[in-house]
């Protein structure tokens, strides 16, 4: 049972059914038949500890520690998925912004890392996430367990848009961080020099991750659709500048669509898969959100893109 | 309107382009200030605006970063698009008039507009609801109100002669409108060629170079196709002067084909001399001008405002009809006889009058050459018998001329002076006088018989055996003082001997001495063609002389010759008034010629008193009038009061051509204390309602070929669109729609100008 949750829709969830997110190479580890594994035989890892609670599986007591402390421990292993997610979430100040009538790129980015995060454990894949600003801020290691969509979930709910990015850095060090190799899917807008975004996402390739990049805009910062003398504050201390936008709006569109294009390909000269999801959710008035069908950029069409099998045998 | 268009064109010279703007609507200049509203609006832009948060901040610096020149620019561009838009639409709403530029664009240049009003009579005319002079003034006024600021008017009235109203071009819009309002037709005709000279002058009087002429006619036949044979060449070189200075006028034709008109076209009292209580025949002819017959219209005679007999005439088109009247003026002095016909649409030539000065008799003094008191021994007895056979030869009593009843004396008083006492007679108490057998008069009398002649008075002169023909020739036969009618040469013929008579021929019986004998019977006519003479003075007229022969001998030499010398008349006969030289005495024909060549002798003076408009009333006085005071009554302008004009040969009322016809009436006090009137008719031509076809204007007038407008919408849009010339306001109107437009365009090529980011 899925609960009520802001970032995950019934209807999205619906739609997600009988889809499979798949690797595109070969993944780590041992897969029953899903992923072909470069390993051979079990490879269960120890992780942790954790204090036995009513209903656990009796089979993973520790009975050592019982014996040494008279407590009842469970014996938790990382379990060996053959495909490791890592999500990585944007939350700085940038991601914040919405246009009239629709939800902050932050929010939109979150909905597409909840369906993931359904879809990835729903085919019993492990799945992880990490947030950053300006730097790392949070780090959920992946896992497989049924409880991982909460933890992801609350770790997203605790994030709010703030600091500046600087995700030339912040790439690095999650590429370091991500010792195992999986599918890295970047969620963010990427507001920085384009060659040190894709220098950063080179990094996680380096490491032989696939990674997926979602770069989420909102319609308004491609269509610049401002009418009259507008102030525009700028988020991340950008500064402030009062403009007609109707004289200025060809050249922010032909600056904006050199960003885009320089991103769009330098992923393609460095094999990464990148889509561009634009925040067309409409700011939702339910607890839910329900994106438009027709939404050319709707969360499940989103989905589509990604490297996913829907018909599994 | 295509042509007059063109001719508008026309008018521009191809002077250097000066520019120069006058507004219809100043006040609306004011508006001017809108203009301010999109520089108000972008400043308020600019400190009023919206807010909102912006992610893409780094790219929207950056295009602002390398768009900063353009877009300002593109800001000032629709900024100065914008107040353009509304300075040109207030400036367009102030209906500017551009007075000089591209002529073959706007052809509106600051002009001279020479307005040139017909005033003759027939303009006079009434319409349906107004004269048709009263609506070519408003028609001119509208021209003069609807005149661009700059635009300078003369203004010149058709008259003979005509008379410039503002002759000095005047910038002043309403003193010339004034001008028009004050204008009066006259009853004058016109004077095509002084009209042309007096608009040459006022064009000359102006520096601007382009010149407008405007014509406000009727197109009468009688205006504009008699310019004479005199006048042609005269009237062709104003005319291409014209032409040459490029000037095409615009002619406005108000007149209207087929118009009805009955006029009394003459008034004649059927003799030399009216004399109290002598029945005289006053005859009239009433013309039917129009193009349809008049039947049963009325003619009816009224004399010193008393009505007298009624006609009614079938006057069929174009026709004639003359009328005798017979009246008895009881009293002498200066009587007004009337004719009127049925008032019609042009009333001034309904009504004639005529001034006729009834004498209660004719004094004539004969100055006997050969006095002698044996009955019919003198020279004069013959012709004293035959003028007054009621008196005897003898000489006359002046000191009581009028003592009994004036009915009862003879018309004619005589009195008979030898030559020696000639030179102590006061000539002006006489209407005539007669000399004969004179053998020459003195210096003196040769100048004061001059001054008598000129003033009016009547002289006859009788040759004879004593005449000195060198004496008469030379004192009043000479260049300088042309006196007689010929000069005096040798004697033809031997009275003698009486052989080889010499008959009279008639001459047709042309002249008016003699008419009564046309048609007569042969034995009336016998007693004149059968007169013996056998001896005369050969007369011999100068060349180019105006004097006619009113007898002559069957020799071809004139007996009798005629001549008009100032406003008095002179005859000079060539054999003796006695029955000297000629059996003439003894026939029945010598009375009566006699008689009727004395009545033309006194006709003199009183043929000035009947004018015709456009001629000056100038009578003379005695020398002892002095400055005698004068009231005039003008039929237009009231009573007047003024005095005689004195000079060396006496006192002259002298006035200036009169404009309006009718009766003006002259009370000289004393010393003179008498009272004289003029009768002023209107020019028969200017009755006469026949129009000139426009397109034979230049034939009638050679050269002259100007626009012509004729119906009464052409009319008014010609008015409009003379006085609209060098508008802009359509023209700004259009810059004002193309701003509209390019400002459209623009903002929506710089709005729109997005470069597609591609969604895929």
């Amino acid at each position: 049972m899925v609960p009520p949750n802001p970032y995950l829709d019934p209807q999205n969830l619906a739609k997600l059914q009988g889809l499979d997110l798949v690797a595109r190479r070969a993944v780590e580890g041992y897969v029953s038949g899903l992923h072909k594994s470069p390993y051979h035989g079990f490879s269960v890892e120890f992780a942790e500890h954790r204090e036995y609670s009513p209903g656990d599986d009796i089979r993973h007591v520790d009975w050592k520690v019982w014996s040494k402390t008279d407590r009842l421990y469970l014996k938790l292993y990382e379990e060996e998925t053959n495909l490791l997610t890592y999500l990585m979430l944007d939350t700085s100040q940038s991601m914040d912004y919405a246009s009239e009538g629709h939800v902050t790129k932050l929010h939109y980015a979150k909905m597409i890392a909840a369906c993931l995060s359904y879809m990835v454990l729903h085919q019993s894949d492990s799945i992880g996430l990490s947030t950053f600003d300006s730097r790392v801020t949070r780090v959920l290691r992946p896992s497989g367990q049924a409880s991982q969509l909460n933890e992801i979930i609350g770790i997203m709910d605790r994030s709010a848009g703030q600091e500046k990015t600087d995700l030339s850095r912040v790439f690095h060090d999650l590429a370091e961080r991500a010792k195992r190799r999986g599918l890295v899917v970047v969620l963010s807008d990427l507001f920085e020099d384009p060659e040190r975004v894709i220098a950063g996402l080179k990094h996680f390739r380096h490491r032989r991750h696939d990674v997926v990049v979602m770069h989420i805009l909102d319609p308004a910062e491609l269509t610049f659709p401002f009418r009259g003398t507008t102030e525009f504050r700028g988020l991340e201390a950008l500064g402030n500048v009062t403009v007609d936008p109707l004289s200025i709006r060809k050249a922010y569109q032909e600056e904006f669509a050199v960003f885009v294009e320089s991103v769009r390909r330098g992923c393609r000269v460095a094999d990464i898969d990148s889509s561009r999801p634009t925040s067309t959710c409409p700011r939702p008035s339910q607890p839910t959100c329900v994106p438009a069908r027709e939404d050319a950029w709707s969360v499940d069409r989103f989905l589509l893109r990604l490297p996913i099998r829907p018909d599994r045998p | 309107m295509t042509d007059f268009a063109a001719a508008l064109t026309a008018f521009a010279s191809p002077m250097p382009w000066t520019l120069a703007l006058g507004f219809g609507a100043p006040w609306m200049l004011w508006g001017m200030a809108a203009g301010s509203i999109p520089i108000v609006i972008h400043l308020l832009n600019k400190r009023k605006f919206r807010q909102t948060d912006w992610a893409a901040m780094r790219f929207l610096l950056a295009a602002i970063k390398k768009n900063k020149r353009r877009i300002e620019l593109e800001q000032w561009i629709l900024l100065a698009i914008r107040t353009l838009l509304i300075l040109l639409l207030v400036g367009a709403m102030a209906r500017p008039v551009l007075e000089s530029l591209a002529p073959a664009v706007f052809a509106g240049e600051r002009s001279h507009r020479v307005l040139v009003i017909d005033g003759s009579m027939s303009m006079s005319r009434k319409l349906t609801d107004q004269a048709r002079f009263d609506r070519a003034k408003n028609l001119a006024r509208q021209i003069v109100k609807e005149a661009r600021r700059g635009d300078v008017l003369s203004v010149i009235l058709m008259a003979d002669p005509p008379k410039v109203i503002v002759g000095e071009p005047s910038p002043n819009l309403e003193q010339v409108g004034r001008e028009i309002d004050l204008l009066n037709p006259g009853h004058t005709g016109t004077d095509l060629l002084a009209t042309f000279g007096s608009l040459r002058r006022v064009l000359e009087s102006s520096p601007l170079p382009n010149k407008e002429i405007l014509f406000l006619t009727d197109l009468q036949r009688a205006t504009w196709a008699r310019p004479g044979a005199e006048n042609a060449a005269g009237l062709k070189t104003e005319i291409d002067k014209l032409n040459e200075a490029g000037i095409r006028p615009v002619l406005i034709d108000l007149g209207a084909a087929g118009e009805p008109n009955v006029a009394v076209t003459s008034l004649t009292v059927e003799s030399p001399v009216v004399l109290a209580g002598v029945p005289v025949q006053v005859r009239t002819q009433v013309r039917n001008f129009g193009a349809s017959p008049r039947n049963a219209a009325m003619v009816r005679m009224i004399v010193d405002g008393q009505l007298g007999p009624e006609r009614n005439v079938d006057l069929p088109v174009g026709e004639s009809i003359t009328l005798d009247f017979t009246h008895v003026f009881r009293e002498p002095g200066d009587h007004v006889v009337e004719i009127v016909t049925d008032a019609d649409p042009l009333t001034p030539d309904d009504r004639r009058s005529l001034v006729a000065t009834v004498k209660d008799r004719i004094r004539i003094l004969l100055v006997d050459g050969d006095l002698n008191p044996e009955p019919f021994a003198a020279e004069t007895d013959y012709l004293a018998q035959a003028l007054a056979p009621s008196e005897s030869a003898q000489p006359a009593d002046p000191a009581n001329p009028g003592a009994s009843d004036p009915g009862a004396l003879p018309p004619i008083a005589l009195e008979v002076i030898p030559e020696s006492r000639f030179g102590a007679v006061e000539l002006a108490t006489y209407d005539v006088v007669m000399m004969a057998n004179v053998s020459q008069p003195s210096d003196e009398e040769a100048a004061s018989l001059d001054k008598y002649v000129r003033q009016g008075g009547g002289l006859v002169v009788f040759t004879g055996d004593r005449t000195v023909a060198e004496g008469w020739n030379s004192r009043l036969a000479t260049p300088e003082r042309m006196l007689l009618p010929a000069s005096i040469g040798a004697a033809v013929g031997d009275a003698n001997r009486k052989t080889g008579a010499f008959l009279i021929d008639p001459l047709s019986y042309r002249h008016p001495l003699v008419t009564d004998y046309e048609g007569a019977v042969p034995a009336v006519q016998s007693g004149l063609t059968q007169v013996a003479t056998w001896q005369y003075h050969k007369l011999i007229r100068p060349t180019d002389s105006d004097a006619r022969s009113a007898l002559a001998f069957d020799t071809g030499d004139p007996a009798v010759i005629e001549a008009e010398r100032g406003r008095g008349r002179v005859f000079l006969v060539a054999t003796s008034a006695d029955s000297q030289w000629s059996t003439w005495p003894l026939h029945p024909s010598y009375p009566v010629v006699m008689g009727e060549m004395a009545l033309l002798a006194a006709s003199g003076r009183t043929g000035e008193k009947n004018l015709t408009v456009g001629q000056p009333i100038d009578q003379a006085y005695p020398t002892g009038a002095g400055s005698a005071p004068v009231t005039l009554r003008s039929p237009e302008r009231g009573v007047r009061e003024m005095a005689l004009r004195p000079a060396v040969d006496g006192s002259y009322l002298s006035l200036p051509p009169q404009e309006i016809s009718g009766v003006y009436e002259a009370e000289i006090g004393p010393p003179v204390s008498r009272r004289d009137k003029f009768a002023v008719n209107v020019p028969v031509v200017e009755s006469d309602p026949t129009r000139i076809d426009p397109a034979a204007l230049s034939d009638a007038v050679p050269g002259f070929s100007p626009v012509i407008i004729q119906s009464a919408d052409e009319l008014s849009r010609a008015a409009e669109e003379v006085a609209r010339r060098g508008e802009i306001h359509r023209p700004l109107l259009l810059a004002v729609l193309a701003l509209i437009l390019l400002e459209t365009l623009m903002a929506w090529w710089m709005g729109r100008r997005v470069t597609r980011v591609s969604t895929t």
